[in-house]
């Protein structure tokens, strides 16, 4: 689909991608459907991984917990995605990212794969993918996207 | 005597001294690679560990990657979900 090209590189003290205009868009619009999955009710099943249980044994512990934390954790993620999204839109052929923006990048671009591979009903095994799904768009942009996310850890592994 | 009373009621500090552990769990989605880079990222341990971590964590279906305070683990699992990683607390018995 992409074959072995450079997806991201070192740039100074940041990174730049090397994503056209149209993958751009497609990311871009992937997160924007993101960002308003969080909130929508009839969505929770799709976005479900992204909020997860954190006191499974005690439930007033729960929701106690989300009380806190949830909006908070749907602001974040907005707020990576908001970053991100303007990164995209920048003028110029190629994509440059601080530090900060690269973080956000990964963390966005997770979390679309994680509403994808719950949609696709991902599971350790490859072979499991109901062989339909195989042929959805879905899963060619879930693979684009690991494919993606992994070389941006690649390169920021190094770094850590 | 009175000695007793200076005996430290060790039952009443106990339970709010017992650490909470925080709960990795495996998921088929995360990438190995991204498990051990944000393992590497929020807690600051080495390749080594952050691998071992993340390895437990596919083999075994789960590994204990810190423990704190409720307030110190509540925000490790609260960094963890930011990150997309799939985390629990467990109150240490």
């Amino acid at each position: 689909m992409v074959g072995a090209r450079k997806v991201v590189t070192r740039a100074g003290a940041g990174y730049t991608l090397h994503l056209d205009a149209q993958e751009r868009a497609v990311v871009a619009r992937l997160l924007g459907e993101l960002r308003d999955m969080q909130t929508d009710p009839e969505a929770a099943e799709a976005v479900r991984r992204l909020f997860p249980v954190v006191h499974p044994g005690d439930p007033d512990q729960e929701a106690e917990y989300q009380r806190l934390m949830r909006e908070e954790l749907i602001a974040s993620r907005a707020a990576a995605i908001d970053t991100v999204v303007g990164v995209l839109g920048r003028p110029g052929r190629k994509v440059s990212l601080n530090e900060d923006e690269m973080s956000a990048f990964v963390k966005a671009v997770n979390a679309v794969r994680l509403v994808l591979g719950t949609l696709l009903e991902v599971t350790d095994d490859e072979d499991e993918v109901r062989p339909e799904l195989l042929e959805s768009p879905e899963y060619g942009l879930y693979g684009y996207l690991s494919y993606v996310l992994d070389a941006c850890i690649r390169l920021l592994s190094a770094d850590v | 005597m009175p000695s007793v009373l200076d005996v430290p009621q060790l039952d009443e500090t106990t339970a709010e001294d017992r650490p909470w552990v925080v709960i990795v769990w495996n998921d088929p989605i995360n990438l190995m690679s991204y498990v051990t880079y944000v393992l590497q990222k929020l807690f600051g341990y080495d390749l080594e560990k952050a691998t071992a971590l993340m390895l437990d964590v596919h083999h075994k279906g789960r590994a204990a990657v810190a423990s704190g305070t409720r307030e110190q683990a509540e925000l490790y699992v609260f960094r963890l979900h930011e990150h997309g990683l799939w985390a629990t607390l467990e109150h240490d018995e």
